[in-house]
């Protein structure tokens, strides 16, 4: 039995940038987990004792925070998330990979295509500025190992 | 890597040809887009493509109604749509920011209980894109030089999707010959030793003495993969005092 403590990146997120790369957000990301729903369909009848169901549409749901970085350049944080906004806009997913146990071979890799949707920036005075970023799914997550 | 506390001089918010920084005390941005079910029975899970963009501002600070200050501003914005934008860095070389280019005040709202501050907030309604801006600076340009030019952004790839130019003039002033300062947009395909090759002009925006105001000019065209912009003056002499900053899609 191994638990898994969000620290030292235990789990790790990374997008995939319009260049093909996939950039870590591990050190920027605060919270948001991805979640994974099958559609329940209810078909319960008469006969039935209890209901009954069976499942439809997969989903999954994106919200992450982080703390916003300022490195500049085209590798930098701000133009990661803006350039998938715009492949967004023109019709293409880029894959959210999710580690929740580390990369180690062997743990478990989560890959959702997905399109980034909103994209906030704020704080009060004093505070650190952090950014939430959601995104949709568009097809099916993808669950294997490394 | 460096992340940013919200103290001396971030975010600079800049609304019309105001400066909100001095009063703002909280403030949230948001881009967004709408997701669009396309999902069809041949699909198993969720498909969706991306509607309509919306961008809000939330802002709330220190009242102020002296010249310059944010009830002067916010009760402009409340009548006439103005060009906004937000840079969460702050004034640094290079900083990245958002720029909307036409935004109303929809809520004009101060606040406050006995014993405090007056406050003063406002919600924005674009009516216009927002781009993001990633370059911005600001300068005085005497006549001694007569031309600002700002640090080279490398964009990391040429886009075809166009962009929108950003300035904010505070204050402009020329004499002589034309009277007048240029603020060009430039884009090139190489930025050798700091020297744009073959500079394009993707926006220009002519300044009369005396001009103080926000605009944009939007280019539907490719923006090249380095970018830069400069301010000329075309008069004997002047100075200007402005924020300019470009973004693509």
């Amino acid at each position: 039995m191994a638990f898994v403590p969000l620290i030292n990146s235990n789990a790790q997120l990374l997008f995939l940038d319009s260049a093909g790369t996939s950039r870590n957000m591990t050190a920027f990301w605060v919270g948001g987990h991805p979640e994974f729903s099958q559609d329940p369909i209810e078909v319960t009848s008469i006969a039935d004792a209890a209901k009954r169901n069976i499942i439809g549409l997969a989903d999954t749901a994106m919200s992450f925070n982080f703390n916003f970085d300022n490195t500049t350049g085209s590798t930098g944080m701000y133009f990661t998330l803006i350039n998938m906004r715009v492949a967004a806009q023109n019709g293409t997913n880029r894959n959210v990979t999710y580690y929740p146990d580390g990369t180690a071979a062997g743990k478990p890799i989560i890959t959702i295509p997905g399109k980034l949707t909103t994209f906030n920036l704020g704080g009060g005075v004093g505070e650190k500025l952090t950014c939430d970023v959601t995104f949709v799914a568009d097809g099916a997550a993808t669950f294997g190992t490394v | 890597m460096s992340f940013i506390v919200n103290l001396n001089g971030k975010p600079q918010i800049y609304v019309h040809a105001y400066d909100l920084g001095t009063y703002g005390r909280t403030y949230g941005l948001g881009m967004e887009q709408s997701a669009i079910d396309v999902t069809a029975f041949a699909d198993s899970a969720r498909r969706r493509i991306i509607g309509n963009q919306t961008v809000t501002l939330r802002y709330d600070g220190l009242f102020d109604s002296t010249p310059g200050g944010p009830h002067i501003a916010l009760n402009d914005l409340r009548a006439t749509a103005r060009t906004i934008t937000i840079w969460p860095d702050g004034l640094t070389a290079n900083a990245t920011g958002a720029g909307i280019m036409a935004a109303n005040a929809q809520m004009y709202r101060p606040a406050g209980n006995m014993g405090e501050v007056l406050s003063l907030g406002f919600d924005i309604t674009a009516d216009a894109r927002y781009d993001v801006v990633s370059a911005y600076d600001t300068k005085i340009a005497t006549s001694t030089t007569g031309q600002y030019t700002s640090p080279t952004v490398d964009r990391g790839a040429s886009s075809t999707l166009g962009g929108c130019f950003f300035v904010h003039i505070f204050t402009c002033s020329a004499s002589g010959g034309n009277a007048r300062w240029t603020l060009r947009w430039q884009d090139s395909t190489a930025d050798i030793s700091g020297s744009f090759a073959a500079v394009e002009n993707i926006a220009v925006y002519q300044a009369n003495s005396g001009t103080i105001l926000a605009t944009y000019q939007t280019s539907t065209g490719t923006v090249l993969r380095y970018n830069r912009f400069r301010a000329s003056l075309d008069a004997v002499s002047g100075n200007i005092t402005f924020v300019a900053g470009f973004g693509g899609r």
